[in-house]
């Protein structure tokens, strides 16, 4: 994907390191050895190198933007600590209003990874001005946590003070906890590849305007498992990459289509945005400290601004408020103040999947006479279920798919299933690696016309 | 300690599931591949060292020659290594793999894609397509020309292919027999693409050069024929190259097909250029020669003038009989024979054989309304006894007639029963059904190798505008 329409020409060539590809493991690979290897002083170093190394893949002089972002921000925590609100603004705002600029004005320059980049600095800078934390005097451990290369194109959005513990001091290794993190990485190339990928494809052929009635609406929940499978999966590549390199990084998925309120489903999804948004707009506006109505607005200005950081054109905006609105309504509903009984559980599930899922439809399309387009088409029955051309195994894939991920959201809603996985007996244990591999090899959707770059979420 | 334990295991479970995932990809590459395209298996089960002479060029050599005419008029193996619009390189690398296990003493090469025009049909495909009929090195550099991307799929063929559960009807994809690649089968086509002919409207010649420019060869095609020219050098082949009769040149392509020939005679190769012989190839643009692409009958006429050229020009051959080949061969020929027949619009070839075939005749003819009443009049020149307007059943014999009748002919030539009537066509006890209104079966002295000849008598149908033929036909030229 080309970000700029000229750039330097530098003298090393590299392909782009894009977390679906063999060079990706490689070089996550390299890194986690020399990196463990090399505890104390080198590891820094070597870190930032990996870092600006991942950056230059993608757009050869963009990284060092991101390198004078950093050190901009790096400086400006000194001059906040002095808590004087004005050098906050005037850290925060060319955050801001750069934004504003690539969002609205030319998108094609926008940075890779600048919007995760923008959050991690304005977190930082909030929490040295709030006294959270102390400004960080060691400008190599800064950079690193804003070019933290398993996070800075798609998330998760981890805070200062966990990343410093650990790239400040010497760490033993861990030996499951790296396995572990390996695993994690791979099952999030699986996910995104064999599941994701073939979910897409489908999805992408029922959109066509051709298909009406079950086939509109088939393709319509597939999009919802498509855009949670794509984030999910980006997710544990992510989490398994930094844990594989000792970092720690919270879940930023917890089955969220297994949530029973709008509440609910976004303290399950992309909970790195959520606590964001919480601790940085919600909480500093008023939060609920301040009586019900300013906790209303303060909801629905998360919520807008969610929904404009996700997209420039209105569909997003409504999408946003949508949900806000939403939020606010349930609040008055005494049903989802307290604990769902058990046997009115699925039925809120149903109905929370269904309106998370029509409002997914504002993401897919760029305008809203397109979303509106969709649902028309949802209406009315004309094209049968066998004329979809989607092929019988396709079927019987989707639907093992799609069960599969219903029951793993499950497993993993109660318990950490990974770390069941993991204490599994060996030879079980290798058979499951062993079928993973051949499904991977047989089901994964890669060939000449698939980029291996190709995540959703890389282009928030 | 730890550390080094530590180290080792992770060490080994990396080499681990290296190897499994290695051990799974190489099993798999086995069982997905490519399974309708067929790398060539009727060229693999030659005998070593039989053929003698190869065709290399674009689907105007592979509609052009064809092998079963040149072997029933030379008695000579030959084979086509083509492809779709393929590009010299590739012939370079179609020769090298023909050379692994063939040495044929005449490699003809046509020389389309030597020119401008080529551009028209030239794609990663032509590469695509070639080098399925290749192995190791030759496959390999043919793959080589593809851009990165879709190299890297055709050398993992499993990387396509790994997608054919989604159309599976069954397990039978997995079973033994269907694992193999193709079972090496002698008999087919010998690279030769047939191309039916369809109805023409409009009678056109090709084009001739209205100005000449000069040009040289572009260095990338001279590189390549100089590497085909050194290639049978060295392995003691002659060389000649051909252009077929092709519609719509313009000069610059008439400029660089120039600079071919000028290649040759640099070099002392022979070359046969049709587009100049038109007339002496003797094919009819409309009717043989589908703008680009030889129809059957183009392709005989093409071939036997390729046969005429090679003989005046006393190429020798030490040739070699292999049973197996003659026969694959001659029952190519004889099923081509009788395509071409059947599309033949030549009334007076047809009814010629009459007079002059060696051999039995078998007639059996319906009137009808639409019957055209100057072929009917013509015909009855051959026929003195048929009835215009009664049906007529009749066998003839070295072009005299044996035996004739209105209402239906049951009889045995040395012991071979023939039934013709209005319900029934039997000869050597294959059922012949009568699809025109003159239907003639031609057969040898054996009464063997049946060619069927329908002919609707109708003002509509496709050898009737044969135009210039045809009229000569009814109407013959003053001489």
């Amino acid at each position: 994907m080309v970000y700029f329409d000229y750039y330097i020409e530098f003298p090393l060539q590299l392909g782009t390191i894009a977390p679906l590809s063999f060079l990706f493991i490689g070089f996550v690979f390299l890194v986690f050895l020399f990196s463990r290897s090399f505890q104390g002083i080198l590891r820094p170093y070597i870190l930032l190198f990996a870092s600006s190394l991942f950056l230059y893949s993608y757009a050869q002089y963009h990284f060092i933007s991101l390198i004078l972002l950093s050190i901009y921000t790096y400086i400006m925590g000194f001059l906040i600590s002095s808590k004087k609100k004005i050098w906050l603004m005037i850290a925060i705002c060319p955050y801001i209003l750069l934004f504003l600029f690539y969002k609205y004005g030319n998108q094609l320059l926008i940075p890779l990874g600048y919007s995760f980049v923008s959050f991690k600095a304005i977190s930082y800078l909030c929490d040295v001005f709030s006294g959270k934390i102390k400004n960080e005097k060691n400008i190599l451990y800064f950079v690193n946590y804003i070019l933290f290369f398993p996070t800075v194109t798609a998330g998760p959005i981890h805070r200062y003070p966990a990343f410093q513990k650990v790239i400040s001091s010497r760490q033993e290794f861990n030996y499951m906890d790296a396995k572990n993190g390996a695993f994690e990485m791979f099952l999030g190339i699986f996910e995104k590849m064999v599941f994701c990928d073939f979910i897409a494809s489908i999805a992408s052929r029922l959109s066509s305007v051709e298909v009406t009635g079950w086939g509109a609406i088939l393709g319509i929940v597939l999009y919802s498992f498509r855009i949670y499978l794509d984030f999910d999966s980006y997710s544990h590549i992510s989490i398994g990459c930094a844990r594989l390199l000792g970092f720690q990084l919270k879940r930023n998925f917890a089955s969220p289509y297994l949530s029973t309120s709008i509440a609910e489903f976004w303290r399950r999804w992309h909970i790195s945005l959520g606590a964001f948004f919480r601790d940085y707009v919600y909480i500093p506006l008023g939060g609920s400290r301040k009586g019900t109505l300013r906790k209303y607005a303060c909801i629905m200005v998360v919520f807008l601004l969610s929904g404009i950081w996700h997209g420039s054109t209105v569909n997003f905006a409504v999408w946003g408020l949508a949900h806000g609105l939403l939020r606010i309504i349930q609040d008055q509903i005494p049903l989802f103040k307290k604990e769902v009984h058990p046997v009115l559980k699925p039925f809120l599930i149903a109905v929370n999947f269904v309106i998370v899922t029509v409002l997914w439809q504002l993401f897919l399309y760029g305008n809203f006479g397109d979303v509106v387009a969709v649902f028309q088409r949802v209406m009315v029955f004309e094209t049968s279920i066998s004329s979809l051309e989607i092929t019988k195994n396709e079927w019987i894939w989707m639907t093992v798919i799609l069960l599969s991920t219903v029951i793993y959201d499950i497993w993993h809603d109660k318990r950490d299933a990974l770390s069941d996985y993991a204490s599994l007996w060996l030879p079980l244990r290798w058979l499951g690696y062993a079928a993973l591999i051949f499904i991977f090899l047989i089901f994964g959707v890669y060939g000449g016309s698939v980029s291996a770059a190709d995540f959703i979420y890389k282009f928030f | 300690m730890k550390m080094l334990k530590n180290s080792f295991c992770i060490v080994i479970k990396c080499l681990l599931i290296s190897t499994l995932f290695i051990g799974c990809y190489r099993f798999l590459n086995k069982v997905f591949y490519n399974r309708e395209v067929f790398r060539n298996p009727q060229f693999h089960s030659f005998p070593e060292n039989s053929l003698d002479v190869l065709v290399l060029g674009s689907s105007h050599a592979q509609y052009s020659f064809q092998p079963g005419i040149f072997y029933a008029d030379t008695g000579l193996y030959s084979f086509i290594l083509g492809s779709a619009c393929q590009p010299l390189e590739v012939s370079v690398e179609m020769l090298k793999e023909a050379y692994k296990t063939q040495s044929p003493k005449l490699v003809i090469l046509e020389v389309f894609t030597a020119m401008p025009m080529k551009d028209m049909c030239h794609g990663d495909e032509c590469y695509v397509i070639a080098q399925y009929q290749m192995s190791d090195e030759e496959k390999y550099n043919t793959i080589s020309y593809l851009p990165d991307d879709k190299r890297k799929l055709y050398q993992n063929d499993f990387l396509i292919h790994h997608n054919d559960w989604k159309t599976m009807e069954d397990l039978s994809y997995f079973k033994k027999e269907n694992m193999n690649y193709p079972k090496k089968d002698i008999s087919g086509s010998f690279g030769y693409v047939l191309l039916e002919p369809k109805p023409i409207e409009n009678f056109w010649p090709p084009n001739q050069k209205s100005e000449s420019i000069s040009v040289s060869l572009r260095k990338n095609d001279q590189e390549n024929l100089n590497r085909i020219f050194n290639l049978c050098r060295i392995h003691g082949s002659k060389l000649l190259l051909y252009k077929t009769p092709i519609d719509g040149l313009d000069n610059e392509n008439y400029a660089y097909l120039d600079a071919v020939w000028e290649w040759a005679k640099a070099r002392g190769v022979s070359y046969i250029d049709m587009i100049s012989d038109y007339e002496k190839v003797n094919v009819r643009m409309e009717l043989d020669v589908e703008s680009f692409h030889a129809n059957l009958k183009g392709a005989n006429l093409i071939t036997q003038y390729l046969v005429n050229q090679i003989q005046q020009d006393g190429y020798s051959f030490t040739h070699q009989e292999v049973e197996v080949l003659d026969e694959a061969y001659r029952k190519n020929s004889d099923g081509f024979t009788r395509y071409v027949l059947g599309y033949e619009t030549d009334a007076s070839v047809v009814l010629n054989r009459l007079k002059n075939a060696f051999g039995y005749c078998f007639i059996t003819y319906h009137p009808t309304k639409k019957s055209d009443a100057q072929f009917l009049e013509k015909l009855q020149e051959y026929l003195p006894d048929l009835d215009a307007k009664k049906p007529y059943y009749a066998i003839v014999k070295d072009g005299q007639v044996m035996f004739s009748d209105s209402q239906e002919i049951k009889t045995e030539i040395d012991g071979t029963g023939v039934i013709l009537s209005k319900d029934e066509r039997v000869i050597a006890q294959q059922m012949k059904t009568c699809e025109g209104d003159l239907c003639i079966v031609y057969a040898d002295e054996k009464i063997e190798n049946l060619v069927d000849y329908p002919i609707q008598l109708g003002p509509t149908k496709a050898w009737r505008l044969g135009g210039q033929s045809y009229r000569d036909f009814i109407f013959p030229k003053a001489n």
